[in-house]
Formats: structure tokens, sequence, C-alpha cells
């Protein structure tokens, strides 16, 4: 199942239906749609596009499990993700105790090393998310060795690859060339979404997950199989992980309900 | 013993609905591809992947692109970074690769629902 990392939420319910035909077009069966506050949350909530009440789900939870969360008024399953941008330490934990008992996933954009660190050490993050593509030096090897250690997913956005040109896009390429190479796939949780991007045409820059495959391919060198579990197993695993916290089956960290009868 | 073997990509062009109905040129469209791959592989890369379209039907804006098989991905990367074909934006999705242009086509049929258009002579 390939899912995207991040869609924006748009309110007006005709053009974001129709970017979801578009990602169901492109090869997408699922999507988190990212909101930017509290309103835009409870408008998605409340919105023809997520089920209001929680759904019933059979035993065992797998992959199969997420397609519960599908509504007939969209083509593919959505979940609901928050990226929070904290200027400091204490603004980053005071939103993610407010986030916390909410229903979605939870990401952190930044551009401070500091905020990154603490994010990277706090449980309740589930994902880092780059703020642009064409800086990576704020995520050091500490920060990396961190995001290995606790299983945080790691947020990458390809529109500023897509939309870019000559040296720019050089340079993106050459970024996550050496991202690649520094914090490899197979032991980073790695995950790709189309990302924001400051034009309301948000259409003409998706890309199917075949398309970004074959980018992670030929021109970054990356082996299929790694290419693989970053644009389906981790995300997979990503949404499972907000089905089960969603469907109150986590006690502890390791200790879960398998079985509710 | 064949010395290069070719690969088949099934693609359509999707693009916002107030620009479905624009016509759209083979021609316009392995132009572009050309120019892409050569942006980002080089001459060398353009001149092993040997592009050629093999069909392509206007209306439903479906096609066939060979291409050398070691020059699948790079070509389909290509794909991706067009984003507009004589100022019409659009977005390539290649569907279906396979070896032989029997087999490419019976996925079209089989996915499309339509009849791929004979070979131009």
């Amino acid at each position: 199942m390939f899912l995207n990392s991040f869609i924006p939420w748009n309110p007006d319910v005709s053009e974001f239906r129709k970017n979801l035909q578009f990602l169901y077009h492109c090869g997408y069966q699922g999507a988190f749609v990212n909101v930017s506050d509290s309103k835009q949350y409870k408008e998605f909530i409340n919105s023809e596009f997520f089920p209001k009440k929680l759904p019933e789900i059979s035993f065992p939870i797998e992959v199969s499990s997420l397609n519960v969360y599908k509504k007939d008024d969209s083509p593919i399953v959505l979940f609901p993700r928050i990226t929070l941008e904290p200027p400091n330490t204490q603004a980053l934990k005071q939103e993610l105790n407010q986030w916390v008992s909410r229903r979605c996933v939870i990401g952190v954009q930044s551009n401070s090393k500091e905020i990154l660190e603490v994010a990277a050490r706090d449980g309740r993050v589930d994902m880092i998310t780059l703020p642009s593509l064409l800086y990576l030096k704020d995520l050091s090897k500490g920060i990396l060795s961190l995001l290995k250690q606790n299983g945080i997913y790691l947020d990458i956005h390809y529109n500023e690859l897509i939309t870019s040109y000559g040296s720019k896009r050089t340079r993106i390429l050459r970024n996550l060339y050496k991202l690649f190479k520094q914090a490899k796939p197979f032991s980073y949780k790695y995950i790709i979404g189309t990302g924001q991007h400051p034009s309301k045409k948000q259409v003409e820059f998706l890309r199917g997950p075949r398309e970004i495959g074959a980018i992670l391919i030929s021109l970054l060198d990356l082996p299929e199989k790694h290419v693989k579990s970053i644009l389906r197993e981790n995300i997979e695993a990503l949404a499972l992980i907000f089905v089960k916290r969603d469907q109150h089956v986590f006690i502890q960290p390791g200790v879960e309900i398998i079985n509710k009868k | 013993m064949k010395y290069i073997r070719q690969r088949y990509v099934l693609f359509e062009i999707l693009s916002p609905s107030e620009f479905e109905k624009v016509h759209i040129s083979p021609d316009q469209i392995i132009r572009e591809l050309w120019n892409q791959v050569q942006n980002l592989y080089g001459q060398k890369g353009t001149f092993k992947a040997g592009l050629w379209m093999i069909r392509w039907d206007p209306e439903h804006r479906i096609g066939i692109i060979r291409c050398d098989n070691v020059s699948k991905w790079e070509l389909i990367a290509s794909m991706a970074f067009i984003s507009k074909i004589n100022r019409i934006p659009v977005i390539f999705h290649s569907r279906k690769t396979s070896g032989t242009i029997k087999k490419t086509l019976k996925i079209w049929r089989e996915i499309f629902k339509s009849i791929p258009p004979p070979r131009d002579k």
C-alpha cells in the first residue's frame, strides 16, 4: 500500500477532492493530511473524509485494517497529521502536551538543532520533517543517532526537488545523496510526501510512487529493496501506529492488546 | 542472441481539468523527454536510452515509449521532472513496464479498457 506522508488540508472541499482524485490516479492508496492548527484539525476530523466515530476493527491489526478508515467520499484512506513548528523548546513541550491526546500523528519541523534534539528524544514525536532540502546541516550526527535509537521517522518532501531548476536542483540532489550516504535507509526510517507549496495549485506537483522510486533508484543510487521500504513499508508501519493509538490498543511501550475478544 | 534488450513503458499524461482537451502531439512529448533525460543524465545517458515513441493515443493521453532495459528507471525519473509541455501543466504517470509490445498492448487494454491506436507507418 503506497501512502503519501504529507498532503496539505484544503478547506475548499471540491479542490481537496480533486487533489485526492489525482493522488489516486498517481497510484497512492492513502495519505496523511497535514493540518496546521486546531481549527483545521477540527475541520478535517468533522469532514466527510474521516470517520467521526471510532471505526470497528478486526484483530489482528494489519495493513488491510487501514481500509476501515476509508470513507465513501474519498478514493483513498486519509489520516490526520500535525507538523509543529515551535520557536523554542518550551513551546515544543507545550504544543506536544496539547496535541498528544488528539487523533493525529505528530511531526516536528525546525531549523534549530536544540529543538530537533529535544524532539528526537521525546517519545510523543512520531516524525521529524525536514524544512528544506537545500540546507540539511542542522541534521547533525547526534540527532540522526537519536532518531535511530527512538525509531522516529524522517519525513522528506519532494515538491522542492520537482519545482527547482539548474543549480538549485543539483544542490538538493547533492544534499539528499549525502543524507542517504550518512544515514542509510536500511537503518533509518524514511518516509516521503508531496509537501506544502506556496502555490495553491498543489495538483501540479504531485508525482506517483513509481516516479519517486525511479528518482531514488537512478539519481540517488539506492537499491530497489530500500526504495520499497521508504515508499511502502515504513509509511504503512506509521499508519498502523496511528490506528493502534486511535483504537486504544497501546498500553505501555512494548505492551499492546493483540486481540480484544 | 539480442545484444540490446528493450523495455516498453506504458504511461499516461494527467493534467488539471481546464487543460484536459488541449492537444498534445507525440513529437512534443518525445522532445520534452529527450531534453529532460539530457538535462539529468547528459548525452551519454540519452544515446544509451534510445527513446522512441511506439504508440500515442491523443484522445485518452496514453502512450508507449521504448527504451533500453538499463535506462528504464532513468526514463521514469525524467518523466517525474517534466511539469509542463507547451505551457500545459502535465503529470507523467508511468503505469507498467514490459519487455514486449504485445504484452504492453495487452496491459493497455486491461487497464484503460480502450483499444490502442495502430502504429504509424
